[in-house]
This record gives C-alpha cells, structure tokens and sequence, in this order.
C-alpha cells in the first residue's frame, strides 16, 4: 500500500440514539468498485426513518462488513474504504 | 419556506409531487417546502413492515383500502380524509445533521400546534409520536435523502379512527389512537387547523436550527 493512502472505517455515526432498530436495506456499491466521495454508498432504515448513506472520500470499497438485512448499531464499521 | 397545500390528494399523487419537490431541494433550485395533505383511505407500510403488521389485510381488501409498501422508515399507519399529513422537504445539510434530533423537532411542533387548538398533547421520551396520555394522536415516518428531508408526520384531525383498528399501528399491537375530534368532542376546520400547524413549523424550524447554529453564548 502506498504512504498516502489509509483504510477509512466507515460507521453510522448519524444514527444518534434513534437506532433502536437499524438495518442495511440495500448497498448501491460493491466490494473492489471505486466510490466517489458524495456517492450514495447504502441505504439504512431505522424504526422512524430510512436514509442513504454517501462516501466521504474517493477510494476503493474493499470490504463491506455489513450485508443487506444485517442489524447495525452506531459505532458499528459497516464498510472499509482505502483512501488515496 | 414554501407552504404547500395540496387538499385531498391520492398517496400516490402526493408521493410524486413530493419526489419532485425533494429534487429540486436537492438541485438547490426550490426553498425549503411544506406539504399538507389529506389522503384518500390507505394503509402505508414502512421499510421494516411485516405482513404481522395487518392483522385485517382482509376486512381492508373488502372496504377497497389499499395496502402499500413506501420508502419511509417505520412501520404500519392508516391515513384517510381529515387526517392531517405534513410532508416537510428541509435541506438539512447546512444545519445539524441529526436525524434523531430532526423526529424530536417534528414531534415537539405537532405537540405544540395539537395544544394551540385545544388538545392536550406532548411528545414521550423512549415512544416515537405524539401522544395525548396514553392515545397516540400522530405518527411519524421520515426518510432523508442526501441530506434533504422528506416523508413526514400524519396527525389524527377529524378523520375515523377505525381503520388503525385493523392494523398494529407502528408495529405495536397495544396502541390505542385518538383524534384531536375525539378529545375536543367536536369538528375541527381543516383549513383552520393546517394554518395553525404551518404556522408553527415555520416558527419551530427557524427558532430550532438558528439555536443550534448560531455563535456560542459565553456565560
């Protein structure tokens, strides 16, 4: 891996305390396909809302952690991104 | 903010002027908007609906309700005329981006707007909706979509109340729904009511985001 770049961890931090029930619904991306930063990444549901979730940076998504269906909790590292 | 006012309108016509509104937020080429609406009969499932969410899937097919699957989160709700829904399309993305803070914010204004007409109602801490005591009176569902707000807030007005009867409404089987006409034992007008509740989500949302925003106060 080169010096500049890094592996970005990527969580749902906006999901605050309303995550009593948040679920991947759907992936837009896939694992080894290059995000751009601002690209809707995935879709949440929680009990009151449902939102998409972009990437922050430009990069490769090499690892998504959480599939489609899965329960996630704030904090939680849903998807790997290398940066750079 | 642009205050919209589409009467009686089917959900599925007032979902596409919804998705056209919340494009054009998301363009930058409208203001902030809210909808008011009142819907023809249906029955609306959120993302995380089960069938266990209509228990009278029958009894609705024999009245001519429609059950939909639509793009908001929670559960089962029941809307029908008289029932007031307001669809805020906020650009939140320049104001704090909380979600959860964004619900509370709904759920105070409605709270406020159901006590300027007469009904004692308020938000409960750990249950999602406005409550008047221990009857749910108005249910929220939104979705956000880079950072602009749609879907919304449906608020038990003058409409029946029978139909939730035949759904777990937001999944809960024990909730017991009331209406502002229940408590207050009379009709309300729409037109009345919508302008109440427009009137203080302008000013809730403007006192609410300028708070957080502004420069911190130093003691």
């Amino acid at each position: 891996m080169k010096e500049d770049t890094f592996i970005f961890k990527m969580t749902l931090d906006m999901l605050a305390d309303d995550a009593d029930e948040a679920v991947i619904a759907r992936w837009h991306a896939s694992e080894m396909g290059r995000v751009r930063k601002g690209e809707e990444l995935l879709e949440v549901v929680t009990d009151k809302a449902s939102f998409d979730v972009v990437s922050p940076y430009d990069g490769l998504l090499v690892k998504i952690l959480k599939s489609e269906g899965s329960s996630v909790g704030t904090g939680e590292v849903v998807a790997e991104i290398r940066v750079g | 903010m642009e205050i919209m006012d589409l009467g009686i309108k089917s959900y599925d016509d007032a979902l596409s002027v919804q998705h056209e509104i919340l494009q054009r937020r998301i363009d930058g080429s409208s203001e902030d908007t809210l909808i008011l609406v009142e819907h023809c009969p249906i029955v609306t499932l959120g993302r995380l609906s089960g069938n266990a969410c209509v228990p009278g899937m029958g009894d609705l097919e024999k009245k001519g309700i429609p059950v939909v699957f639509v793009g908001r989160g929670g559960k089962a709700t029941f809307h029908a005329p008289g029932q007031l829904v307001m669809y805020p399309i906020i650009d939140l993305s320049g104001k704090k981006k909380d979600i959860a803070r964004y619900i509370d914010f709904l759920e105070m204004t409605v709270a406020r707007s159901l006590c300027r007409i007469g009904v004692r109602a308020d938000r409960v801490n750990e249950r999602r909706g406005v409550w008047v005591g221990a009857d749910k009176i108005a249910f929220t569902g939104v979705a956000v979509k880079k950072w602009v707000t749609y879907h919304g807030v449906a608020i038990n007005i003058n409409n029946d109340i029978g139909g939730f009867s035949l759904i777990h409404p937001c999944g809960d089987k024990d909730i017991q729904v009331t209406s502002a006409r229940n408590v207050l034992g009379r009709e309300l007008d729409m037109s009345e009511v919508k302008a109440v509740f427009a009137e203080q989500f302008r000013r809730d949302i403007e006192n609410e985001y300028k708070k957080a925003e502004g420069p911190a106060v130093v003691a």
